[in-house]
C-alpha cells in the first residue's frame, strides 16, 4: 500500500480551557492528540487535533473495538 | 533607476537650472554646495535672470508662489496596470500594457532630473518633464471624442481610482461608440494616469490654475479641462484619497484574533502537568489562518512588546516627522 503513510508516534494531552476571548469562564475539558506520521515519500509531519470529551469517548471506543477484533484474528 | 544622478548629463539642460532656493543644490551630488549669494557669476549656478549656459530661457515663474523643489519619487507603473486593466478587455490590455510600460520608462528617466512637482513652463508640468506616453496619446485622441463619450470615459477612470470594478461600463461604452479597443485603451489609461498623478499632489501646493495651465499645454479641449478640474479639485476628491490610502502596497493584516487560556492537566509524558498555556488563532487578510500555542513566559514577552509598541507609536505621533507641511 504505497499511498498510505506510516504511523510513527502519538502524544496526547488532557486539558481544561479556562477562558477565551468570547467567554470569561469556560471550564471546558478537551483532549489534544498529536500524531507523528511519515507520508509515502518519507517526510515526517505532525498532525494535531482536538476532541471534546464525548468525541474522545467515541475515539476510545473505536480503539477498543479494533483491539477486540484483533484478538479474534 | 537611481534618483539623484549627476545632473551634468547631455540633453539635461533644463534639469540643470536650479531654482532660487537651495533645496535643489542640496539634492545635487556635486560638492559645490549652495548657489552663490550676492549675484556672483558662477557658470554652473546661474542666478535667475541671467542667460543660461546652454542658451535656453529660464522656465517662467508662472505661479505667484514659490515652487517646491522636492524630487519626484520613483513611480512604478505596475500598480496602475492591474487597476486600469480591470476596466479594459483583454485585447485592449496588451496595447495599454505597452503604453504603461513606455510610461514607466519615461518616468524613470524623468525622475533623474529631480524636477519640482507643480510648475508652469514647458515640460515642467505636474506630470514631470516627460509626459507619459498614454497621456499624450489620450490628449491627441480626445480631440475627436464627443462630450458625452468623454464624460462616460471620465466616469470609468474615476471609478477605477476609487477602486470599483468597471468592466461593465467599459463594455457598454465599447458597444455604443465606434471607438476601437486600442483607442479605448489609451483614452482610459491616459485619463487614469493623469488623474492619479494630479490626485497625488497635496492641495496646499497644487493649485487649480496650474493644473489647468498644464492641461492647456497638452492641448486638451477647454470643457474637458473643466471636467478634469472638477474631479481633482471638487468634492469627490476625498473618495479617491480614501481609496488611495487603503490600496497602497502592504503586507497582509490581521483580520481576526481569537485566544483561549488552557490548563494541561495530564499528558502522555507527564501525569500531573498542571501547566497553563495560551492557544491563539490569527486570521489574516490574505485568507490564511495561523494557530499556535504560547507558553506563559513567551506571553509575558509578547505583552511587554505590545506595551513597548504602543509607547513608541505614541512618541512618534509627537515627533516632527509627522508634521511635514508643504
Amino acid at each position: 500500500m504505497a499511498t498510505v503513510g506510516q504511523f510513527v508516534d502519538i502524544k496526547w494531552k488532557l486539558g481544561v480551557a479556562m477562558s477565551s476571548d468570547t467567554c470569561r469562564s469556560l471550564k471546558y475539558p478537551y483532549v489534544t492528540v498529536t500524531l507523528k506520521v511519515a507520508d509515502p515519500s518519507g517526510q515526517i509531519t505532525d498532525r494535531s487535533f482536538e476532541m471534546t470529551i464525548p468525541q474522545f469517548k467515541n475515539f476510545f471506543r473505536q480503539f477498543k473495538e479494533m483491539a477486540a477484533v484483533l484478538e479474534t484474528v | 533607476m537611481a534618483a539623484g544622478t549627476d545632473p551634468a548629463q547631455p540633453g539635461g539642460g533644463r534639469g540643470r537650472a536650479p531654482h532660487a532656493h537651495s533645496g535643489r543644490a542640496a539634492m545635487s551630488s556635486r560638492s559645490q554646495g549652495a548657489p552663490q549669494p550676492g549675484g556672483r557669476r558662477d557658470p554652473l549656478f546661474p542666478v535667475p535672470g541671467q542667460p543660461r549656459r546652454d542658451g535656453t530661457a529660464p522656465p517662467a515663474a508662472a505661479e505667484g508662489g514659490e515652487r517646491p523643489t522636492r524630487a519626484r519619487p520613483q513611480h512604478t507603473a505596475p500598480p496602475s496596470a492591474p487597476r486600469a486593466g480591470r476596466c479594459v478587455s483583454r485585447a485592449g490590455r496588451a496595447a495599454m500594457a505597452a503604453a504603461v510600460s513606455a510610461a514607466a520608462l519615461g518616468k524613470a528617466a524623468g525622475v533623474a532630473y529631480g524636477y519640482g512637482e507643480s510648475g508652469g513652463g514647458r515640460g515642467g508640468s505636474f506630470l514631470g518633464p516627460r509626459v507619459p506616453a498614454e497621456v499624450e496619446a489620450m490628449a491627441r485622441g480626445v480631440q475627436d471624442v464627443g462630450k458625452d463619450t468623454f464624460r462616460r470615459l471620465l466616469k470609468v477612470a474615476v471609478n477605477a481610482l476609487e477602486g470599483k470594478d468597471c468592466k461593465e461600463s467599459v463594455k457598454l461604452i465599447a458597444e455604443s461608440t465606434n471607438l476601437s479597443e486600442e483607442q479605448l485603451a489609451f483614452l482610459i489609461s491616459g485619463m487614469y494616469t493623469l488623474l492619479r498623478e494630479a490626485l497625488r499632489l497635496p492641495l496646499s501646493t497644487f493649485k487649480q490654475e496650474v493644473f489647468k495651465e498644464d492641461l492647456k499645454e497638452l492641448r486638451i479641449p477647454e470643457d474637458f479641462i473643466v471636467d478634469f478640474s472638477s474631479v481633482v479639485f471638487g468634492n469627490r476628491r476625498p473618495a479617491s484619497e480614501g481609496t488611495a490610502l487603503v490600496q497602497r502596497s502592504r503586507l497582509p493584516s490581521v483580520q481576526d484574533f481569537k485566544w483561549r487560556v488552557d490548563v494541561a492537566i495530564s499528558t502522555s509524558s507527564l501525569a500531573r502537568a498542571l501547566q497553563p498555556s495560551i492557544l491563539m488563532m490569527m486570521k489574516l487578510s490574505d485568507g490564511t489562518a495561523h494557530r499556535f500555542e504560547v507558553p506563559v513566559a513567551k506571553f509575558q514577552e509578547l505583552r511587554y512588546n505590545v506595551a513597548l509598541i504602543l509607547k513608541e507609536m505614541n512618541d512618534l505621533e509627537k515627533r516632527s516627522i509627522l508634521k511635514i507641511q508643504d
